[in-house]
């Protein structure tokens, strides 16, 4: 006896723990315990499904969240360079077109002069001195 | 069953939660297929309805996806925290049962006069009468004689799963035992 409540009355005799034995194993037998049906498979499965938490990558889960801000803000850069590239030299077109600003029109001479050699049979007038009656 | 068994038949059931509440759904699975039959087995063996049994299953598995993210290894074992969850259920649902009366499915039907073979009568009635004599018992001793008798854990283990002491497991089941030996005895005596 191990418990003030278990009493010298409780405890069974071998003769009668031997045939408590033998009934509880023959209710085993004659009503076992059913295998769990698919439905049931499938209700639990579906329960699981419900509640299983999101996996999320580790290498996110780590990085700060200014990080993550700074990221965003190279990335949107990162698209609108070359964008803003073309935009830029566009516009720049349109205004030299449609301005026609003097600096430019100055500039635009000296960068688009000719340099070739013209042929000339031209005297000069100095030259003239240089004739002798011999 | 549809369903074979697949892999994670090597690793504890605390590894595969874990498993679970990382993402992993072979493991819920794996667990469904490893947890669900004991879970099934003890309700059943408490409440002696199929029914009733399987929505207890349901319930205690439910309830071990939910506390999986928070579970914390080395506390206690899967198995054991399933089975006070599911006996406990079980002694909600006979508490019930004892306010609302029998449901009328178990009422029993007016006896068929005519007489069945002696044999088949005697099995059925033999097992009928431990079924009635377990179904008596007060709730606790119930589920330690359940325990012990038909999931074969040892007396520490029920003590872990019903959060008593070794020795008033001991003191339930010396109880339980000699009301089942009694109910028996008297039904041999008749």
């Amino acid at each position: 006896m191990t418990n003030g409540n278990m009493t010298n009355a409780d405890a069974l005799t071998n003769a009668e723990l031997a045939a408590l034995e033998a009934d509880l194993a023959h209710l085993g037998r004659a009503d076992p315990v059913p295998e769990p049906s698919d439905a049931l498979l499938a209700r639990v499965l579906a329960d699981a499904a419900n509640h299983m938490p999101v996996a999320v990558a580790p290498e996110r889960m780590a990085r700060p969240k200014a990080q993550r801000r700074f990221d965003f803000g190279a990335a949107i850069a990162g698209f609108w360079q070359p964008v803003s590239a073309g935009l830029a030299a566009a516009a720049l077109g349109v205004w030299l077109g449609w301005a026609d600003p003097v600096g430019v029109n100055a500039y635009a001479d000296i960068l688009l002069a000719s340099d070739s050699i013209e042929a000339s049979d031209t005297v000069l007038d100095a030259f003239s001195l240089f004739d002798m009656e011999l | 069953m549809g369903m074979s068994f697949d892999a994670h038949t090597d690793e504890t059931d605390e590894a595969l939660l874990q498993r679970f509440a990382d993402g992993d759904q072979s493991a819920a699975r794996a667990l469904t297929l490893r947890l669900t039959p004991r879970v099934l087995a003890v309700a059943y063996r408490m409440l002696g309805e199929r029914a009733e049994a399987e929505d207890v299953a349901q319930e205690a598995m439910m309830r071990l996806w939910k506390i999986a993210p928070d579970w914390r290894v080395g506390e206690a074992q899967v198995t054991t925290w399933l089975h006070r969850v599911a006996s406990n259920l079980c002694i909600d649902r006979l508490r019930k049962r004892r306010r609302d009366g029998p449901p009328l499915e178990d009422v029993a039907e007016p006896q068929d006069p005519t007489p069945a073979p002696v044999t088949v009568m005697m099995a059925a009635d033999r097992a009928t009468a431990v079924r009635a004599a377990l179904d008596a018992l007060p709730d606790r001793q119930k589920q330690a004689v359940t325990l012990r008798h038909f999931q074969d854990l040892s007396n520490p283990q029920i003590a872990e799963i019903m959060e008593i002491s070794v020795e008033a497991v001991e003191s339930l089941q010396s109880r339980g035992r000699r009301a089942l030996a009694t109910a028996m005895q008297g039904r041999k005596d008749v």
